[in-house]
Order: C-alpha cells, then structure tokens, then sequence
C-alpha cells in the first residue's frame, strides 16, 4: 500500500513547493483582509483582542492551505501521473494563482445572484490561462526553469507562515478548550 | 464490555426509577411562579418603530393582535430606545446603560466593556430567578454569551432557523465566541458583505449559500412570494413563534427570560396571504432628502419598502398571537411579567431605509412598549416620555429586588416611577467612533419637554435640528433657525451631557 502510495504521489519537494504556493497565496490574502478590516476593528477591540482575531484568521489560513494541498495530492494519486504528477509543483501552484485570482475577481465582481453560465464562463476563461500556463511551461525548458526557480523562492514565505499557522492554530485550540 | 449481572440489572433499574421520581420532586423543591412570585419575560422585536403601529397613530392597522393583547397592557407612547440598531439597542436594554456608559456601539462583535459585563438583566435576577436568552440577530447573541455566567438557559441564535450559516455558532467556539465571531464573520466569511478573508473556502460557502438560498426560495415560493426571512440562517416565522412557546414551555421555576426575534427586521419577506394587505392608496408625508443620507432613495422606493415592512409587520403578528394565545391558555400570563419592546426602530423617509443610517429621525429611536402584568385587565396609557434605560431598575422594582446600583435609567411612570416632564432622554449613534476615546463623531437626540433636539456633528456634515414631538410628530417643521429658548437651553444640556461622558476619554 505504502509503496503504491508512494509511487503515486509527486515527489516531496514538488509537495512543499505546491504548499509554499498556497501559504503565500492564502496567507497573503488573509492577512489583506485582517489590514483592511482592522480600522474598524480598532473601534470596539483591543489590540489584544485583534491579535486574537489574527490568531483565527492564520490558524485557518494554515488549515485552508494544507487542504488545498491535500485535495491536490488526491488528485494526483488518483490521476494518470502525466496529469498532475508530473510537474506537480508548477501544475498546482498555476492552478492556485489562476483559482485564487478567480475568486478575487468574482467577489469583488458577482452579484448575489449569479447566473451558471456566467460562473461558468469566468470559471472557463480563467482554467484556459492555467493551461497555457502548463503547455507553455511542460514544452518550453527556459520557461519551467523560471517557473521553478520562482516556486523554489516561495518557500521563504511557507517557513515564515507555516509556524505563525501553526502557533495561531495552537492559540485558538487553547482558548476553546478553556 | 462486561455484561451486566442480574444484581446490576436490578439496581439500574431501581436507580432508574428513582431518577424518574426525584424529577417531580426536584420540581416541587423549585419555587413555583405565579402572580406573587412572576416569570420576567422580555420579548424584543428587532427593527420595529413605533411609527407602523396604529395605537401609535399610524394609519394602518399592521398587528391587530398585538393591539388586542395591549387592551391589557400599558402601553407607553413615548418610550425610545438609546441607540439605533441592534448593537446599542440590545445593550441598553440589558444593562440599564447608555451606550456611551457600555460603549458598544459600533457594528461589530466588540460587546460591552469589561467593567460593565456584569451589569445585566441575568445577575440582577439570578438570586430569584433563573435566565433563559435567546436572540435570533446574531450581534444581539453576543451579548448573551457575554452575560452567559448568569444566563442559565442559552438557546443560540440559530435554534429556530432551517440553517446556520455563522460559522462561529458552532459548538467548537462556545467558550470565544465573541472573538469567533469577529474572525469567522467578520472576516474569514463575509457572505457577500465585502471580500472574505478565506481565498478559496470563502467563495466556496458564498457560492454554497446562493445556491442554497435560491433552491429554498423556489421551494417556498408560494408560501414566501418575497423569498424567505434570514438571520444568519433561513427561517420561518411560525417556526419561530414555536420555538418561543416551546422554550416557555420548559420554564417549571420563576424565569427571567429575553427573546430577540429578527422579524420585521429586513429584508421583509412576508407570506403570501399578507402581500395584498395594505393596498390602500396611503402614502405617507414626503419629506425631504436628509444631507447625511448616503442612500438617497426616491420616495417611490421607501413607500414600496414601507409597505413590504407593514405586510411582514402583519405577517409576524400573526404568528405571535400564538405566542400570546399560549401564554393565556397556559395560565403564563397570568404569573408572569410580559414586556414586548423593540432594539430599536426602521426608518422610511428623508432618503433613507432601513436603520443602518447616521439620520437619526424620529422612527429609528421611537419605539413600542407593552407592559403586562399578572392580572391586568385594562390598558393604561402613558405618555411620557421614556427610555429603554428605564426596563431594568423597573423589573428590579417588580420583582421586589434593590435597583440595580450602575443602572442609568429611572423606573417607569405608573409601575414606581413618575412622569417628569424635565427628564431629558437620549438616543445616540456613534458607530463610526472608537469604543476607547472620546465620542468626537455622532447623531444624538435628546427628548424633553415635548421637544426632541438633535446635533449631527460629523466632518462632512454638522448640524442642529429641534422638533416639537406632540404637536408636529412627522416633524416636518425644523424649529431650530428660529432659535426659540427652550432649544438654546436643551443645546447647553446635551452639551454638557457629552462634556461629561467625554471627559474621561480625554487625554
């Protein structure tokens, strides 16, 4: 079982540079969003207590990552593996920008009652970017080379937010247990 | 597992059955309730002015039942609530404090100042009754996690909805709540009001929610032609009438009990038998559009919102006289103190709907109090002029306990208090001013002899405004350019008052 398992799943360093990716993005964007909401945070909370809510925000942001990933490494197992494990790191991270910038779009953009094809369409525009993103960078060796030396830059940030995930998630168990 | 022997077999059983007859036993141990030894009960409608209901003098007869069941009640005419939406609102009523005492006044899960969180309905009752809160607008649920120390009996807000969508209600945060709230929705979830925090999960649920919201909608299409009414969750009105009554239905000692409902709050989604009602050619006094309305709504607009909010005003009307058809066939009213108020009022005119507004007009602040009282049988009129302040030191009076040394508000005329003319009342919006400094930005009215001053003092817009109440209630005559005595008296008032609660915020 081990053994398939292993054969199925992209290598260990492809994992974290896909990881890297999603911390930068959801971190990144979580912490945007504390930023821009702490103006008005700053009217009925203490700093304390906004600490506290940054606390919330990364323990989710660490937990919404490693899903994402998750999600991803099932994917790739169940998947032929000239699908998305190989090149798993570059496949996926493409894919988080291209679903992260989707999401932007469409909250800053939808209405509270979007029509399917419009959702559908958006959904369409931005997974065709995605795949030319991979054609271009499967068939063209200078470009998976950036595109890999950018991954391997992004891991900085997964070993800045990763701990500051991990200790906000350990805040937030200790403060609803007692 | 070890299997039970005949002997533990025996024992289970009598243990069981021991159990079952230590229950009456326990509850004949309780002290009961009747007339002399009342429930408290406090039924909050939210968003609901006293400017919709005809003993008000509206035109329109929005909730007939609610106006029998006042055939018996006292009801005062001139009673306000001290802020103008739900925060402050709830938090007035349950501290007996001014919102800039409290200081929860903006629109958020802040809650109420530490050195003030004991200062609530369910400590002040505790050592006769037990508590029971339940409100179904989540920002008023705050507050009964807050005061949860004393407030035995905790439904969450979300107990009588089809769904919940706030994620911080989930029995994971019980005990952080306030901050998860904050965090979850606030934040992490905005379902549509601003960008969430969460990249990828956050348009997920807002996804998950319209789909959802739309095949619920189509499914209660005909019952609800205007979709279904939400708080955080759907819900249906007579669900939530049952669950009142269902709750009361668990009150076997003395109880001091607040229910929040969110109807007639918006969006108003009235049921298809009530959508016809009102179609009676009234319109009300146009009025002009306010310099602070940032919605600017032509008038066609608020008279069509208007009626919407009657016909739920009608609607939730006629699920509650369940409610009151309970409490008088169960004998309840009888051994209880009934009190139906509103966090605070709605508003249509001058280019703003809703409440979510720095207009501090009349209806937003002029809300309905019904008192009922263990065997009354006729209805008292007051008129007054009172405020949400004054509920608590009242119950303290009712219930024969000391008035509560923090409160802030007097008791009410005819229940140990007396009408005093020179009482100023005051109802403040300062939600777009820190909960730590001094109140620089704000709408403030103060009521008093008949006449209701108002200061806006914002950057954009600085203002004094003077009604007379009772002769002009539509107030559609602004008396303050004439400069009369009175106004230039109540304006050295009002600032003094926000001199004094400033002061301690001054550095």
């Amino acid at each position: 079982m081990l053994t398939w398992l292993k054969n199925r799943l992209p290598e260990k360093r492809d994992i974290l540079l896909a990881l890297s990716m999603a911390t930068f993005l959801v971190f990144s964007w979580s912490l945007r969003e504390l930023f821009f909401n702490a103006p008005a945070f700053l009217l009925s909370f203490t700093v304390g207590n906004i600490v506290l809510i940054a606390a919330y925000m990364l323990a989710f942001a660490l937990l919404e990552s490693v899903a994402l990933v998750l999600l991803m490494l099932i994917l790739a197992a169940l998947l032929p593996g000239a699908l998305l494990k190989n090149g798993f790191a570059y496949k996926t991270s493409y894919l988080f920008i291209a679903l992260g910038w989707l999401s932007v779009y469409l909250q800053f953009g939808m209405t509270n009652q979007p029509r399917v094809e419009f959702l559908a369409m958006q959904l369409a525009k931005f997974l065709a970017v995605w795949l030319t993103a991979v054609l271009l960078t499967h068939y063209l060796a200078p470009v998976r080379k950036i595109a890999l030396d950018i991954l391997d830059r992004m891991t900085i940030f997964f070993y800045i937010y990763a701990p500051l995930g991990v200790v906000s998630l350990v805040v937030v168990i200790l403060r609803n247990l007692w | 597992m070890a299997q039970l022997s005949r002997r533990d077999m025996l024992k289970l059983i009598t243990l069981a059955s021991a159990s079952l007859a230590a229950r009456p036993l326990a509850s004949a141990l309780k002290p009961q309730s009747d007339a002399s030894n009342p429930h408290v009960i406090i039924f909050v409608f939210d968003a609901w002015s006293a400017a919709h209901m005809k003993m008000y003098g509206y035109p329109r007869l929005t909730m007939p039942n609610l106006e029998r069941f006042a055939e018996r009640c006292l009801v005062y005419h001139n009673h306000h609530s001290s802020g103008t939406f739900t925060v402050p609102g709830t938090a007035s009523l349950l501290t007996g404090l001014q919102p800039w005492t409290h200081r929860a006044y903006q629109l958020t899960a802040g809650g109420v100042v530490p050195n003030h969180r004991s200062h609530n309905l369910f400590n002040l009752t505790s050592a006769s009754r037990g508590g029971f809160g339940y409100a179904q607008n989540p920002y008023a649920d705050i507050f009964l996690y807050q005061f949860a120390e004393k407030n035995t009996g905790h439904a969450p807000h979300y107990s009588f909805n089809i769904n919940n969508s706030i994620v911080s209600s989930t029995p994971l945060f019980q005990k952080d709540y306030r901050i998860a709230y904050a965090s979850f929705e606030n934040n992490i979830f905005r379902n549509g009001k601003g960008t969430s925090g969460s990249l990828y999960l956050g348009l997920i649920a807002r996804l998950a929610g319209l789909s959802r919201y739309a095949s619920l909608r189509k499914e209660n299409l005909a019952e609800y032609p205007f979709g279904l009414p939400n708080a955080g969750g759907f819900f249906f009105l007579d669900a939530v009438a049952d669950g009142l009554i269902n709750a009361m239905r668990t009150f076997e000692s003395p109880t001091a009990a607040y229910f929040h409902v969110f109807p007639p709050h918006e969006p108003y989604a009235p049921r298809r038998e009530f959508i016809e009602l009102f179609n009676d050619g009234w319109l009300p006094v146009e009025k002009p559009i306010h310099p602070l309305s940032r919605a600017r709504r032509p008038f066609d607009e608020l008279v069509f919102n208007r009626l919407r909010y009657d016909q739920y005003l009608a609607a939730w009307d006629a699920e509650f006289a369940r409610v009151i058809e309970y409490m008088e066939s169960s004998g309840m009213l009888e051994k209880s103190i009934v009190i139906i108020t509103a966090d605070h009022g709605e508003l249509f005119e001058r280019g703003e709907m809703g409440h979510n507004t720095l207009v501090l007009a009349s209806p937003i602040a002029h809300v309905p109090l019904l008192i009922s009282l263990p065997g009354m049988k006729k209805r008292i009129d007051v008129d007054a002029f009172t405020s949400s302040l004054d509920v608590l030191p009242t119950i303290a009076h009712l219930t024969g306990l000391p008035a509560p040394a923090w409160g802030e508000g007097l008791l009410l005329p005819e229940l140990g208090g007396s009408a005093d003319p020179n009482r100023s009342v005051y109802a403040i919006d300062a939600k777009t001013t820190s909960s730590f400094s001094a109140i620089e930005r704000y709408s403030i009215a103060m009521i008093k002899q008949g006449f209701r001053l108002v200061e806006y003092k914002y950057p954009e817009f600085s203002a004094y405004e003077f009604y007379d109440v009772i002769n002009d209630p539509q107030e559609l005559q602004d008396l303050y350019p004439r400069n009369p005595s009175l106004a230039v008296k109540m304006k050295k008032e009002l600032l003094e008052t926000i001199e004094d609660f400033n002061r301690p915020y001054r550095k």
